[in-house]
């Protein structure tokens, strides 16, 4: 595609107006070429101006109340997580396991020269204290790096214009949690959030599952709810190849929980 | 109240700085058009109040997701508040009901906490050029260039829907946002 090719549909993209395929290669030459990128931005920043032609319309009051309620009730972003176990990653804790492996690597070459002297116990034990207390500040940031890298992933694959998505509908009526997936092929990537999960009992856990090709069911792990039952994830999708994915949420007391019930499902499916 | 006039780039600061009053003063500054915008595009208040909620939301928890070198913040703000509820509109399918005019909710009293003259002013300055400059298209232009961002259309599905060839609309559309372009030029914040 040349720069002219670009600019005959750039307003059409902006406008997000072109079929998808159309749009993904408007899209790919703006990724690689500035002047159009710049351009597109533009276009874009006109095209939002479009908005301000509505009649505009008192927002209800309960929409501010809502907002400003669910502001003040988590008023420092990272506290609530800081304070609350992290979501586990569906891959499984990698983080935590680099986190403890260089903690103690680190501890190590601390403790080593110091070992063989009584004289240095009390200091050692205050620097093995600082050190234990530094391994739970990098666990716990490396934990919310992990989230917000989700967080961005899932970001990233909403603005892919190419990317799937699905809101999760609850199976009975009684569930007022709420979810999304976003599935984007082209990253080989989906991410899931979920809101208002309610606290689960002990002993129970929350287990995502999904359905791949041949209706085998798989297992994406389990998802930890913070405080206000937030949770996210994100699978990859590198082997998905059929049509469509049913993506389950379920409360179990167990892996594979016969008796547990599904709480919320979606459907994914790729475009006819 | 003390009335130290700031930006809204200055307010978004604040917000990643985790100042709920910044917040609020968005909120209250842009909560009307935002829940305008959503309610046109949907034709549903309880759906454009959650739209709305979701912008809002998702801005307090992640204001890193606008990027002040890429324009204005309300330029932003709309573009995200009009692509969510365009992504709404096509799961759902509810694209039917999309030429349903919103309606003011008189039961609804006037939000106090809403009210910045200056701001309103320059709002409404800047919608009254924009408005002015859809007016002046050609209605077929005009019909093309909101259904494809009001409706969340594709051309395709323009064209379909006003069973024209898909080159005519896409002209129409191209062409109808030449001449805004042209018109709106240095009247509005937008680098154009
Ligand atoms: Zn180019």
């Amino acid at each position: 595609m040349t720069c002219q090719d670009f600019l005959d549909d750039i307003d059409l993209s902006a406008l997000q107006t072109l079929e998808e395929g159309e749009d993904a290669r408007l899209r790919a030459h703006a990724a690689g070429c500035e002047d159009c990128r710049t351009r597109l931005l533009a276009s874009e920043a006109m095209v939002s101006t479009l908005g301000l032609t509505v009649s505009v319309a008192r927002a209800p009051r309960a929409l501010r109340s809502a907002v400003l309620d669910a502001v003040r009730a988590a008023p420092v972003a990272g506290s609530a997580q800081r304070s609350s176990p992290a979501p586990v990653p569906l891959s499984g804790g990698r983080s935590r396991r680099w986190a403890s492996r260089y903690g103690s690597l680190a501890a190590a070459l601390l403790v080593a020269p110091l070992a063989g002297s009584l004289l240095w116990n009390a200091r050692l034990q205050g620097q093995v204290n600082d050190l234990k207390q530094l391994q739970r500040q990098v666990t716990e940031l490396q934990q919310e790096t992990a989230q917000i890298q989700r967080q961005n992933d899932g970001l990233v694959l909403f603005s892919v214009p190419s990317a799937i998505k699905a809101d999760f509908q609850p199976v009975t009526e009684s569930v007022a949690a709420r979810g999304a997936a976003t599935w984007s092929p082209d990253r080989n990537k989906c991410y899931v959030r979920f809101d208002q999960l309610p606290k689960p009992s002990d002993g129970q856990s929350y287990r995502l599952w999904y359905v791949v090709d041949n209706n085998r069911v798989v297992d994406a792990g389990v998802l930890n709810p913070d405080d206000e039952g937030r949770a996210d994830a994100t699978i990859d999708t590198s082997r998905w190849r059929g049509k469509a994915y049913e993506m389950v949420l379920r409360l179990e007391y167990r892996p594979s929980d016969a008796e547990a019930k599904a709480l919320l499902t979606a459907i994914l499916s790729r475009p006819q | 109240m003390s009335r130290v006039e700031r930006t809204d780039e200055e307010l978004v600061g604040l917000v990643r700085a985790r100042d709920e009053r910044a917040f609020e003063t968005l909120y209250g500054k842009y909560s009307d058009i935002v829940y305008s915008v959503s309610l046109r595009v949907l034709a549903d208040p309880t759906l454009a109040q959650d739209v709305a909620q979701e912008v809002f939301l998702r801005f307090w928890r992640m204001p890193d997701s606008y990027d002040a070198s890429r324009g204005r913040f309300m330029n932003w703000l709309l573009s995200v508040t009009r692509n969510r509820a365009v992504d709404e509109v096509r799961s759902r399918g509810r694209r039917r009901q999309r030429e349903v005019a919103p309606a003011v909710m008189p039961e609804d009293p006037p939000d106090a906490h809403a009210e910045d003259p200056l701001h309103n002013a320059q709002l409404e300055a800047e919608r009254s050029a924009v408005r002015n400059a859809l007016r002046l298209l050609p209605e077929e232009q005009r019909t093309a260039l909101e259904l494809a961002y009001f409706g969340g259309l594709t051309q395709q599905e323009i064209a379909a829907l006003l069973n024209q060839p898909l080159g005519t609309v896409k002209t129409r559309t191209r062409l109808a946002m030449k001449k805004l372009r042209l018109t709106l030029a240095g009247e509005v914040g937008v680098g154009l």
